[in-house]
């Protein structure tokens, strides 16, 4: 843990996301703790955020050495009022002169100022009424952006989606145009799924994006998680195709550049060195426990790229030392015969265990006992629904046949014993 | 009247009894019973009972030798009747060292002792069958509690030419021989049976 | 009397329907004279005057104090009975056995009953294939004297077909026969047979529930936990009432049977609080039995799934997985399982080891072209069955009516006769058809 560097980490984020992941980050670890709250407050100065200002002090009082700054606080509300003002009044006067690339500015530049003010629901407000401005795709993609980057902060992931494929409508995303745009809406979209859990779509979705994007989206995300979120995915979703080819991919490759731990991390997996491949993992865990938007699928991940680990290292055998195994990937006989044997009846492995002498043995399926059991199962099946076929046409000839409704007759005691 | 035919009915199942083919005994009873029992003239004896009693223990049916025991009269439920179904019982629990002591512990009657000795022959054979085919080690203890016999006498018969165990004599334990479950299949016929059978198959898919 | 008794000697076989609405008019008069008709009785013959007896049969059973003499009767009636003449007065007859099999029911005379009914049963019915409302008679009985093995010899003839108007059959006739057919062949272990009994029960042609068949559905989902180890639902063709109010009446069982199904390894303890949540009303149903053999299921199955996935597995271990005390339980668990055939395990008791086989069946034996044989010659003779039923649907006037798209007034001015030209017209097709 303590070799976990935040300002490093952090220095890659920008805007109130850098806010809100050193928040994150406060209030889950001890140790960060004051730090994180410091450098909070030192970003938070240099905004206008007032009201999120007052919340992290209020909340980090113990370990902050600074005071609540009066002085700072009206002098910024202040500055706000009268830039508010401004703004709006601006606004009016292009809403009367009907200009509409004026009025479309003039909304986004009000929504700005409420993203900044951490007013995100009028800053939303803003945005979306300058959608009957947009008059080319660039201007669809900018309000895009600007809601989904609130939805993102907000943690309504439906919006997201919703723009994210409004944004995938537009030509010059459609048509790969624009690297950074495409990027940004990949990046997007792959937070989406994120959260649905539709881990293999997020891999799929990253793998879209461009090195290009380089700092642009730093407000959202940093490239090197772009690295590790698609390299996480990937390892537990992808089969050894897909793995290959993201090796393979040209423009990914500089992505993984920047995260050499990743990059190891895949070739280790793909050339099935599982030891280090699974310390790989290890070694990453720290710095993800505090991204706020994979906190909750590590554990999850890292359980499927485990599973798959061990699904593929008994593949090329038809029988394996469990002992051996045992010691590649880190974990007592006793622990690994329980994960193999649940992996077995999710029928994700196709062997048996001999747990006397710790071999697993491939299985083969035996067709001629099959074909026997089956037979002899449609047989039994033939009979049976004939026969029952057979009585319900008798019975069916005679219509009046059936149980009905009651009548009120005195005598419906004897039935049954 | 009753107690002729009551005669009659102890007659045909010493009959049967003597007869050394048992395979009639238990349609018998179950006629007999039918045409004789009902609670108010009971014409049976509790020689009766037993045999068919001891008819269903002999084919190992123990579900509806449970049922016959429910369903015979208090009265009867006693003496002989009653050591037969404790034997029942035994089994019904898989104990079997209850059972053979139901057997051993009890006199007998005369006529009844042929079908004490089919059923703990069938007995005998059964659970060496299934010795056979569940174990690849098995203590001479379980051997010698499944078929009733002491551990000396359990080991010769074990060991004989017939059965063949393999016996290891320092882990006291014995190997059973999976032979002796292939000469208990039953034979296919063959011959003029089968191929009129074949023959009328075939008619039918060729004519469907 | 007298009167009565000559007019039933005297009448001819193309008569008996006349003969039918005259005595059910004497009905009330007769009732009154037990002595009479005890006497008529005696003065008649069941193979000849079947009609007659059973409406004298059924005076007698309508007065207040029914003797011995009467269950006597019956029994001679059955035993000599015409069964088509008997069928003309099928109502009345079934009456007359339905207070035979209480009275036997009442008083414990049960082996009688089954013997005189079931003789009585084999004459009455148009063919084998028949229900009748007896066949229920006959299992009540035998499910109240124990004797599974007498009614286990009924029902293992199959039933193909019903005649309500030859035989009296109502639908809770049905109902009780494969009710108590499914009862009886679960006192005998035939579990498969017995959810193909309730099976049918359950897709009785029905517009309103019916208190027989939610009991049947009660057990029905109790033997399809021992069958498939878990509930397969209702079968599809049961009627759209039973459907929708099935699940509320029985919600305990439905529970039951959820837990039971949801099956991994692991959730042996939460089955167990199902089962003891809902014990009472298992008691009160009369399925306490039932359930605690469901449990005793539940111990064979995760052993049985053990096979998919382990070659060998020490007793500990495998007493662990299906929740059982100890080693020696899970042996003798293991014993009884490979004794009737349920898994294929060879027990190590030195090492305290098993190993399990993959299949439990060989193939590889004269046992399997038995097994083959006797499936394709029941099939065989299903096909037959079909072949003649569908032969017997493509000859009736109704389907040629209706292939030929003749409208039903031509058809019925056919009925009336060659007298008329278009009926002479339309009769000379259907002759070229046959």
């Amino acid at each position: 843990m303590s070799s976990f560097d935040l300002e490093q980490y952090i220095s890659n984020y920008t805007g109130l996301t850098k806010v809100k992941r050193l928040i994150f980050a406060a209030e889950n670890s001890k140790e960060l703790r004051s730090e994180a709250a410091r450098l909070a407050v030192k970003q938070l100065k240099t905004g206008i955020n007032t009201q999120l200002y007052k919340e992290v002090l209020e909340k980090f009082a113990n370990d902050l050495n600074e005071k609540y700054d009066e002085a700072w606080v009206s002098s910024v509300d202040q500055e706000a009022a009268k830039t508010l003002e401004k703004l709006e009044i601006e606004l009016n006067s292009f809403r009367t002169n009907l200009i509409k690339e004026s009025i479309r500015m003039g909304h986004n530049e009000l929504g700005d100022f409420y993203f900044a003010r951490g007013e995100l629901q009028n800053a939303f407000k803003s945005y979306l009424r300058t959608r009957d401005y947009c008059t080319s795709s660039k201007h669809i993609i900018h309000m895009c952006l600007s809601v989904i980057k609130i939805g993102i902060e907000t943690g309504n992931f439906n919006t997201i989606n919703q723009y994210v494929q409004k944004a995938e409508q537009t030509p010059d995303i459609a048509e790969g145009q624009d690297k950074v745009a495409v990027s940004k809406i990949a990046v997007a979209s792959a937070l989406y799924n994120l959260e649905s859990k539709k881990y293999k779509t997020v891999a799929k979705k990253l793998l879209e994006c461009d090195v290009s994007l380089g700092d642009e989206f730093n407000d959202v995300i940093s490239l090197q998680d772009i690295a590790i979120y698609a390299g996480l995915t990937a390892l537990a979703t992808f089969d050894r195709r897909e793995l290959y080819n993201l090796l393979d991919n040209s423009s990914f490759k500089n992505f993984l550049e920047l995260v050499p731990l990743v990059r190891e991390l895949i070739q280790d997996f793909y050339e099935s060195r599982y030891t280090s491949a699974l310390t790989g993992l290890d070694r990453l865990l720290p710095e993800l426990v505090f991204d706020i938007h994979l906190r909750d699928h590590v554990q999850p991940l890292y359980q499927k790229i485990r599973s798959r680990s061990l699904i593929q290292y008994v593949s090329p055998f038809t029988s394996v030392d469990m002992n051996r195994m045992a010691k590649v990937f880190n974990t007592s006989v006793v622990d690994l015969e329980k994960e193999v044997a649940t992996l077995i009846q999710e029928k994700q492995i196709k062997a048996r265990i001999d747990s006397h002498n710790k071999i697993l043995y491939a299985r083969m399926t035996d067709q001629r006992n099959n074909t026997f059991q089956r037979v002899i199962d449609l047989g039994d099946s033939y009979i049976h629904d004939t026969e029952n076929n057979i009585l319900r046409m008798n019975i069916m000839k005679h219509k009046d046949f059936a149980v009905k409704p009651l009548r009120r007759t005195a005598n419906k005691n004897q039935m049954m014993m | 009247m009753s107690s002729q035919s009551g005669k009659t009915v102890d007659s045909k199942i010493t009959e049967i009894i003597e007869s050394g083919d048992l395979s009639t005994l238990i349609p018998e009873c179950e006629n007999i019973e039918l045409e004789y029992c009902s609670d108010r003239d009971n014409k049976v004896s509790s020689y009766f009972y037993a045999s068919f009693l001891f008819g269903y223990l002999i084919n190992n049916d123990l579900d509806n030798c449970r049922f016959l025991w429910k369903r015979i009269p208090k009265e009867i439920k006693k003496a002989e009747v009653a050591a037969v179904w404790k034997i029942g019982q035994a089994l019904w629990q898989r104990d079997y060292t209850e059972t053979y002591n139901a057997v051993k512990n009890f006199q007998w009657s005369q006529a009844l002792k042929p079908l004490v000795d089919a059923f703990l022959t069938n007995l005998r054979n059964r659970n060496l069958n299934l010795i056979a085919k569940a174990y690849n080690s098995v203590s001479v203890s379980d051997l010698s509690v499944m078929l009733g016999m002491g551990e000396e006498e359990v080991i010769q018969h074990v060991m004989s030419d017939y059965v063949d165990f393999h016996y290891d004599q320092q882990t006291k334990y014995f190997t059973p021989n999976k032979n002796i479950l292939k000469t208990n299949e039953t034979t296919k016929s063959t011959g003029l049976d089968t191929i009129s059978s074949l023959a009328k198959k075939t008619l039918f898919l060729e004519l469907n | 009397m007298d009167q009565v008794v000559s007019l039933i000697r005297d009448t001819k076989e193309a008569d008996l329907d006349t003969l039918k609405k005259t005595l059910e008019s004497v009905l009330e008069k007769i009732r009154g004279n037990t002595h009479g008709v005890t006497n008529a009785l005696g003065q008649l013959d069941p193979s000849k005057h079947s009609m007659g007896m059973v409406y004298l049969l059924y005076a007698k059973s309508q007065s207040r104090d029914v003797d011995p003499s009467f269950l006597n009767n019956v029994e001679f009636f059955l035993a000599n009975l015409h069964g088509k003449h008997t069928q003309k007065a099928a109502s009345r007859f079934v009456q007359v056995c339905h207070i035979y099999t209480e009275i036997c029911r009442d008083n414990a005379l049960y082996s009688r009953g089954i013997k005189a009914l079931t003789t009585g049963l084999q004459r009455f019915r148009p063919s084998n294939d028949f229900l009748t409302p007896l066949h229920a008679d006959v299992l009540c009985l035998c499910l109240k004297a124990k004797n599974y093995k007498a009614g286990f010899n009924l029902i293992e003839n199959k039933i193909f077909d019903i005649d309500p108007n030859a035989t009296g059959l109502t639908p809770k006739d049905m109902l009780l026969y494969f009710y108590y057919g499914g009862m009886i062949y679960i006192g005998l272990k035939h579990y498969q047979k017995a959810l193909g009994f309730f099976e049918t029960a359950l897709t009785v042609p029905a517009f309103a529930l019916n208190a027989i068949m939610v009991e049947v559905y009660k057990k029905y989902m109790l033997v399809s936990l021992l069958v498939h180890g878990k509930h397969t639902g209702l079968p599809k063709h049961a009627m759209n009432i039973v459907q929708k109010h099935m699940k509320t009446l029985c919600s305990q069982y439905y529970e039951f049977a959820t837990v039971f199904g949801s099956g991994n390894i692991d959730n042996v303890d939460k089955v167990k609080k199902s089962f003891e949540d809902n014990e009472e009303t298992f008691k009160s149903d009369n399925n306490l039995g039932l359930a605690r053999q469901c449990m005793q299921a539940l111990a064979k199955r995760n052993i049985q799934k053990l096979t998919a996935t382990y070659m060998t597995l020490s007793l500990a271990d495998i007493a662990k997985n299906a929740g059982l005390n100890n080693a020696a339980a899970t042996e003798k668990v293991l014993l009884r399982m490979i004794e009737n055939g349920e898994i294929n395990a060879v027990i190590d008791q030195k090492g305290g080891m098993v190993s399990f086989g993959e299949e439990v069946q060989a193939f590889d034996s004269p046992q399997t072209s038995v097994i083959l044989e006797t499936r394709i010659d029941q099939s065989i003779s299903l096909a037959n069955r079909l072949k003649n039923i569908d032969e017997d649907i493509t000859s009736s006037n109704n389907y040629i009516a209706r292939q030929l798209g003749v409208r039903e007034e031509a058809y019925s001015d056919f009925e009336r006769g060659p007298s008329s030209n278009r009926g002479g017209g339309i009769r000379r097709m259907f002759e070229y058809f046959r």
